[in-house]
């Protein structure tokens, strides 16, 4: 059984395609939504999701959040005495979604598809990779986010000879894809990104906002301060998508503080992010050439596409309406799930191909004759262009700058920017060179990039007919095998609570945050609740802790309603 | 004999759209991406060649029916001279037919070049950054990427008197999308090579690499400057038909300056 996985900066889900059609499992709380949150308690055991999101109030030191947008970089996290990577804490929620899927499934599964913002670089995918095997889950397949959700919306709406736009602003990334539809061909002509946009950052602007109108200092903030505050600016922007204005309020440092914002004060505080959603817009419609009076749909996914300011702002980039919300939170999901039929060769998707692109030009650096005898170097030569269909190979020639040169360097890069030490860098590969005539100094370079990719480069000096080959992109990261096992089973190890109970440990991480976050009289009642509850949990008689529980969480949810409004 | 694109598909030769999708798609199931990634490239690329002459054939239908002079700007290379598929050579992409329809009605760009270029006289880049991105014309797409290669030329003709500084052309790069692929460009590459070597700046202004033209008349000439480039033809990935479509805008305004 192959299931697909939407691995998010907020949320992260699992499912399947079982008869005919995507089917997302829930975790133990009866939710498929499972927050990308980690925590570590004090018997050293693993939190993962709704609990572990909530300690992030009551217990800072020893949870942690949002680790996606990390991922790629070697950032370490320290967590009950031990440090964890990025791809780390991906692995353990891939772990716990896995053990999701397995309790619908009855078995285990052994591979996966999992998705990724389409605009991912390539060091961002193999840690994507990485934490699917660190979870001892098979991943041969990532899938485009975008993509996905396309997918599962064209294919459901039977969508055909249709060009579809997809907007895709998760809480850490934002994508917009073009794909089109025809006679069971779903063609993705252009995806185009910002990997460091997303939900999470307008919510900084507004946590930034609160903080300068109180002339505070953030690191003044204590951890358990510094993450209520992210919450209800969090809670104020979820606001500002249905209601004309917010109110953040929180008491900080003993002294009780509050903030009113309307929509505009909040649209002029995103005004540097909602600009920088203009750009990734305007370049995938220019590389795709579809015009936007062409386009069927516009479909906005993603948990921040909620955002009245994204609908606007792409409204007015297209010159049109209506623009159509799909279950933002759970298209990918289903996308992914169709992803990983496709790869099982699903018979109910027999018809169904899908071909995606590669969104960043790949190219080498080269030394630019400026005539009169003078050079520039440091210039980008894109071999393969952006947003060209996957796999594909394209080959340009290059000679060496000097007449006396035997060898030349081959530096080879990503990105879109004219210099290369605006890209990111690849990897090198040295070739000799002959000397004597121009034409024989030639030297063929091939670029072969495959739907997993995986980037080949293939140096072919002509005249010798001497070959030179670099494989990138695959897993580099500099851990030998040895070490990659010790670094699986020390994540093996760390112990979680078994599955039914975790309802319960949940529902005490949710009292104890709203303790967190009340004073006084509400604190003494909050903590009545939770020694009753505790009590009930002593007795072990399953009836009675789970009608507790259920009467314990209405009791919270009143309190946090009281408490908000 | 080599083998052509209509081969590929299976298709006798067409210029309906609709049937070369279809007989794509069918392939398609054969050539999966995934399973036969030669066949699937081959098969991509003669499906994108085949479009590519069934819209320059649509292009020429529309010419020739119009009369238009649109006619002598047909960039695209002779489809039959590239018919045969040589999947081992460097490919290139077919050209898509350029829609030389105006995007907006009612765009001045006199009025708009000469606000631009207060901005630019403020000195600090942030200014002209902050009016772009505030200015409304500039959220249609298809109008701001036909604008480029006139802001471009625009700019060059009067850097003397407005003198924009580095960080007014990375403002306006950054604004406009200029990347390494579209720097190059003929259309552009001219214009921003000058105005990057600040060869106004020297007095006895030794004739730049690419002079600029003397005036709009000279458009023409501009855009039909070819630097060679690197190795390799230029057209790959090249957006022609907002380039042609900024050449139209530009006739518009031309005629409206008169």
């Amino acid at each position: 059984m192959i299931v697909g996985i939407d691995l998010g900066t907020t949320h992260s889900l699992i499912g399947a395609f079982l008869d005919g059609k995507a089917t997302l499992f829930p975790n133990p709380l009866g939710d498929v939504l499972t927050p990308s949150a980690i925590s570590i308690d004090e018997d050293g055991r693993l939190l993962v999701g709704r609990a572990a999101r909530d300690r992030l109030i009551s217990h800072p030191d020893a949870s942690v959040a949002s680790f996606k947008r990390w991922m790629g970089s070697s950032r370490e996290t320290k967590l009950g005495g031990r440090s964890y990577r990025p791809e780390d804490l991906s692995a353990l929620v891939i772990r716990s979604l896995l053990d999701d899927a397995q309790a619908v499934l009855g078995t285990r599964p052994t591979e996966a598809v999992i998705s990724v913002p389409a605009y991912f670089s390539d060091a961002q995918r193999r840690a994507t990779r990485r934490a699917g095997e660190l979870a001892a889950v098979r991943v041969d397949r990532l899938i485009n986010e975008p993509t996905a959700a396309a997918m599962a919306y064209g294919l459901g709406e039977q969508l055909n000879e249709a060009y579809v736009l997809v907007l895709d602003l998760g809480g850490g990334t934002f994508d917009v894809s073009i794909l089109e539809l025809f006679d069971g061909v779903v063609k993705v002509h252009a995806s185009a990104g910002d990997n460091f946009l997303g939900g999470d950052d307008f919510t900084q602007a507004l946590r930034d906002h609160f903080l300068r109108t109180h002339r505070i200092r953030q690191e003044t903030l204590k951890p358990a301060e510094a993450s209520l505050l992210w919450l209800r600016a969090e809670h104020a922007k979820h606001a500002l998508s249905v209601e004309r204005s917010a109110r953040i309020q929180l008491t900080l440092g003993g002294r009780d503080l509050s903030m009113d914002i309307d929509e505009a004060q909040f649209e002029s505080v995103a005004a540097p992010l909602l600009q920088r959603l203009r750009v990734p817009i305007e370049r995938a419609i220019r590389d795709s050439g579809v015009r936007p009076a062409n386009l069927a749909e516009i479909v906005m996914v993603g948990g921040a596409a909620r955002m009245p300011q994204l609908s606007r702002m792409a409204a007015r980039l297209l010159g049109r309406l209506p623009l159509r919300h799909v279950a933002p939170d759970e298209a990918i999901a289903h996308g992914a799930c169709m992803a990983a039929a496709l790869k099982a060769r699903d018979v109910a998707l027999e018809e169904i191909v899908l071909t995606d692109v590669c969104p960043h030009s790949l190219g080498v650096e080269v030394s630019r004759d400026l005539g009169n005898g003078q050079r520039s170097d440091g210039h980008f030569d894109p071999i393969i262009e952006r947003n060209r269909t996957v796999p594909v190979s394209r080959s340009r020639e290059y000679y060496p700058v000097h007449a006396q040169q035997t060898k030349v360097s081959l530096r080879v890069f990503q990105g879109e920017n004219t210099k290369v030490t605006d890209n990111i860098s690849l990897g090198t590969l040295e070739i000799a060179v002959p000397t004597g005539a121009t034409e024989d100094r030639c030297v063929d370079v091939r670029f072969t990039y495959d739907i997993n990719g995986v980037l080949q480069v293939e140096a072919t000096v002509r005249k010798t007919g001497i070959r030179h080959e670099l494989l990138l992109m695959q897993d580099d990261n500099g851990l030998s095998e040895a070490e990659a096992k010790s670094r699986m089973a020390e994540l093996a190890s760390l112990k979680v609570h078994p599955r039914d109970e975790q309802p319960n440990i949940a529902a005490i991480a949710r009292a104890e945050r709203l303790y967190a976050e009340s004073l006084g009289d509400q604190r003494t009642h909050i903590q009545q609740m939770l020694v009753q509850f505790q009590a009930v949990l002593g007795t072990q008689d399953l009836a009675l802790v789970t009608q507790h529980r259920e009467k314990l969480l209405e009791a919270l949810d009143a309190l946090a309603a009281g408490a908000i409004a | 004999m080599s083998v052509t694109a209509w081969d590929v598909l299976g298709l006798a030769e067409t210029d309906d759209v609709r049937s070369i999708k279809r007989a794509y798609a069918k392939a398609l199931k054969q050539a999966r991406p995934d399973e036969d990634p030669a066949g699937f490239q081959q098969l991509t690329s003669a499906y994108e060649w085949a479009l590519g002459y069934a819209s320059h054939c649509a292009h020429e239908r529309a010419a020739s029916a119009a009369e238009s002079a649109a006619a002598e700007t047909e960039a695209t290379a002779s489809p039959s001279a590239r018919g045969d598929l040589q999947p081992h050579e460097t490919e290139e992409t077919a050209i898509a037919a350029p829609k030389s329809e105006a995007p907006q009605g009612g765009f001045d760009f006199g009025p708009f070049f000469e606000q631009m270029g207060e901005q630019i006289l403020k000195g600090n880049p942030l200014h002209l950054k902050e009016w772009l991105e505030a200015h409304p014309d500039m959220y249609s797409i298809e109008l701001k990427w036909a604008l480029i290669p006139h802001v471009f030329d625009a700019l060059a003709h009067n850097a003397a008197a407005l003198d924009p500084n580095r960080g007014h052309l990375a403002t306006l790069q950054t604004f406009f999308g200029v990347d390494a692929t579209l720097r190059a460009h003929p259309a552009i590459a001219p214009a921003i090579d000058f105005l990057e070597s600040k060869a106004w700046k020297q007095p006895p202004a030794p004739a730049p690499e690419a002079p600029m033209p003397a005036g709009w008349e000279n458009l023409d000439e501009v855009m039909g400057r070819r630097r060679p480039p690197p190795r390799q033809s230029e057209s790959q990935g090249i957006p022609w038909w907002l380039i042609l479509m900024g050449l139209f805008l530009l006739g518009r305004i031309a005629a409206a300056m008169h």
